[in-house]
């Protein structure tokens, strides 16, 4: 904010004083200040969350236990016997422990009176959606680096989103995404452009949703709703505790678009997309906890 | 390594468990003792119509938006008309005209930039000029429905219509002197969960057509209060409302007309001048200020 200032005064004594030696011209003047666009309206489905979601979302998930409180342990299993005759000749079993860290669950309430997170701190710790992030992996760019146009002309088209949009420096716009690693079976070199994303944030988060939800998902063929993992998957891995909610659509979902809908002709090539739904849930039982805000908003999800 | 660990792992199952098995709190068994200290205890629900509108916004907001909005406008670039649409074509005269008119909405009538309209073919459009098909087509289009529902101007509170930009909730009157207005509750039952009960007694209550969805099976709040010396349920002394949160999604109450004479969808405000002022204390903080 500061340095944008700054900035700004320096363009502005510049075009006082003419030292520059430019004339005023009206098509290439800035104003010596340094604007940052607020909202341009109220937010339906932020106003939808504040006024019911956040309610019940607070009363579905919050922890009527104490601070001190720990699930019960499981039965504990029998010791290993080296003596018993069932483990003769058998290895003994794999020691327990040396698991990965999973992040702690962050919960609503479970405190005791008289301390604890103050009211706002609580509110904070209701679900709520952080941010969207659009993201294409684009295999046809590790040849040609200029095939990854159409994609990022795609989600610009979708989004919006530009860099420093309305004066604010947080907007990175679409972004391009370059491989990591050296991965010579998969073609991918470090450095090398591979995909474009973008993250949306605050009210153009929930216009993004709100698209989404009215416009896009209703119309899709063949398309009941976002695969929820079987019961059975691993309640402690990264996917699992890390609060995100994903889901991939085919080039089909982004012809529904309407900001792509109305001039199609103009995208030869569209490609399906990655869409992360990223809440403020951390640790054991975020993944549901994600769910049920997402579901709110009338996302569907399905049982495999 | 792997030893140390292993021996570490085998110190921490030979432990003694550090935190004592907690037993699950039953509800059917506070139930029973509470029967025994002559305390009655309810289930209630609060069953609430979520807001239809997005609130009206403040003028100051109001004009906070325009001014942010007029900012928008004039610092986004210009939309790449030959883009989008087919040069002198029908759309890019309309859109342009449009364009102007949003301009001029926006900036008032001094600052709009001269738009350049493109040439209109003449014989196309019926011999009309493009504004004049423009102003025609606005004729037809469809209003927006009103903010304030026929049940607002009528003040029906049995209306699930009515306040669309509030949050409601449904009261139902008994037919007794007092404590007459209350959200619809009951008894537990013997061996009966708490949020069951709820669920029976609002049915029992407000009749079988309405769709109702209750969020979880937690109670969202407690209120404890004594029976008076002349109470008809002269076995017990007092009694323990356990509230359940839950939402209309379609349908309506439909009292008996027998236990239940009559009933309201109610903002915040309406419930105070209807309920006692004991049993506002209450409720008042389980309910959306919205």
């Amino acid at each position: 904010m500061a340095q944008a200032a700054r900035k700004a005064v320096k363009s502005a004594s510049k075009a006082v004083s003419g030292a520059s030696g430019s004339l005023y011209s009206p098509l290439t003047y800035t104003p010596p200040v340094a604007i940052k666009l607020g909202p341009t309206h109220a937010s339906r489905l932020r106003t939808h969350y504040e006024n019911s979601l956040a309610d019940n979302l607070m009363y579905l998930h919050y922890q009527h236990h104490d601070a001190n409180y720990t699930p019960p342990l499981p039965p504990k299993k029998a010791e290993h016997d080296p003596n018993n005759p069932y483990s003769i000749g058998r290895s003994p079993p794999r020691p327990r422990g040396n698991k990965p860290l999973r992040p702690l669950a962050t919960n609503v309430g479970g405190r005791r009176e008289g301390e604890g997170p103050s009211a706002k701190q609580l509110e904070k710790s209701i679900t709520q959606l952080k941010e969207i992030q659009l993201h294409i992996m684009s295999k046809d760019a590790l040849v040609s680096k200029a095939l990854l146009l159409a994609p990022m002309f795609q989600l610009r088209a979708i989004t919006g989103s530009t860099r420093h949009e309305g004066g604010h420096d947080s907007s990175l716009g679409v972004e391009i995404i370059r491989g990591r690693k050296n991965l010579p079976q998969w073609r991918i070199r470090r450095g090398v452009p591979c995909g474009v994303k973008v993250t949306l944030k605050g009210d153009k988060m929930y216009e993004l949703l709100n698209v989404l939800v009215e416009f896009v998902l209703p119309r899709l063929r063949e398309w009941n709703g976002i695969t929820m993992p079987a019961p059975s998957a691993n309640r402690d891995s990264p996917s699992m505790t890390g609060g995100v909610v994903s889901v991939g659509f085919k080039h089909e979902a982004v012809e529904l678009f309407p900001q792509i809908e109305v001039n199609q002709d103009l995208y030869p090539k569209l490609t399906g997309m990655h869409v992360h739904f990223v809440t403020n849930e951390r640790g054991r039982g975020s993944q549901n906890k994600a769910r049920a805000l997402l579901s709110a908003f009338q996302i569907p999800f399905i049982r495999k | 390594m792997l030893l140390e660990l292993f021996q570490l792992s085998q110190r921490c199952l030979t432990r003694q468990q550090a935190f004592p098995r907690r037993s699950i709190i039953h509800f059917n068994g506070l139930a029973t003792v509470a029967a025994d200290k002559k305390t009655r205890i309810v289930a209630s629900t609060i069953l609430n119509r979520a807001p239809i509108l997005t609130p009206t916004p403040h003028p100051f907001e109001k004009e906070y938006y325009a001014y942010q909005e007029r900012i928008a406008r004039s610092i986004s670039s210009p939309l790449p008309t030959d883009v989008y649409f087919k040069p002198g074509s029908l759309l890019e005269r309309r859109f342009a005209l449009e364009e102007r008119q949003r301009e001029k909405d926006a900036f008032g009538q001094d600052f709009t930039p001269m738009i350049g309209l493109p040439v209109e073919d003449v014989g196309k459009g019926g011999g009309k000029s493009l504004a004049d098909q423009l102003e025609e087509e606005a004729g037809l289009e469809e209003k927006p429905q009103q903010r304030t529902h026929r049940a607002d101007v009528e003040k029906d509170v049995r209306s699930l219509d009515r306040a669309g930009e509030r949050n409601l909730y449904l009261l139902v009157k008994k037919d007794r002197k007092k404590d007459t207005w209350k959200f619809p509750q009951g008894g537990v039952e013997k061996n009966e969960a708490l949020h069951k009960a709820a669920v029976r007694e609002l049915k029992e209550e407000c009749g079988p057509n309405m769709d109702v969805w209750m969020v979880g099976r937690q109670p969202i709040g407690h209120y404890e209060h004594p029976y008076a010396a002349d109470s008809t349920k002269s076995e017990y002394n007092g009694a323990k409302v356990y509230f359940f949160k839950g939402h209309i999604l379609a349908g309506q109450c439909t009292p008996d007309d027998k236990e239940i004479v009559d009933f309201a969808w109610l903002t915040k405000e309406e419930i105070q001048k209807y309920v006692e002022p004991h049993y506002w204390e209450a409720v008042k903080d389980m309910l959306s200020d919205f």
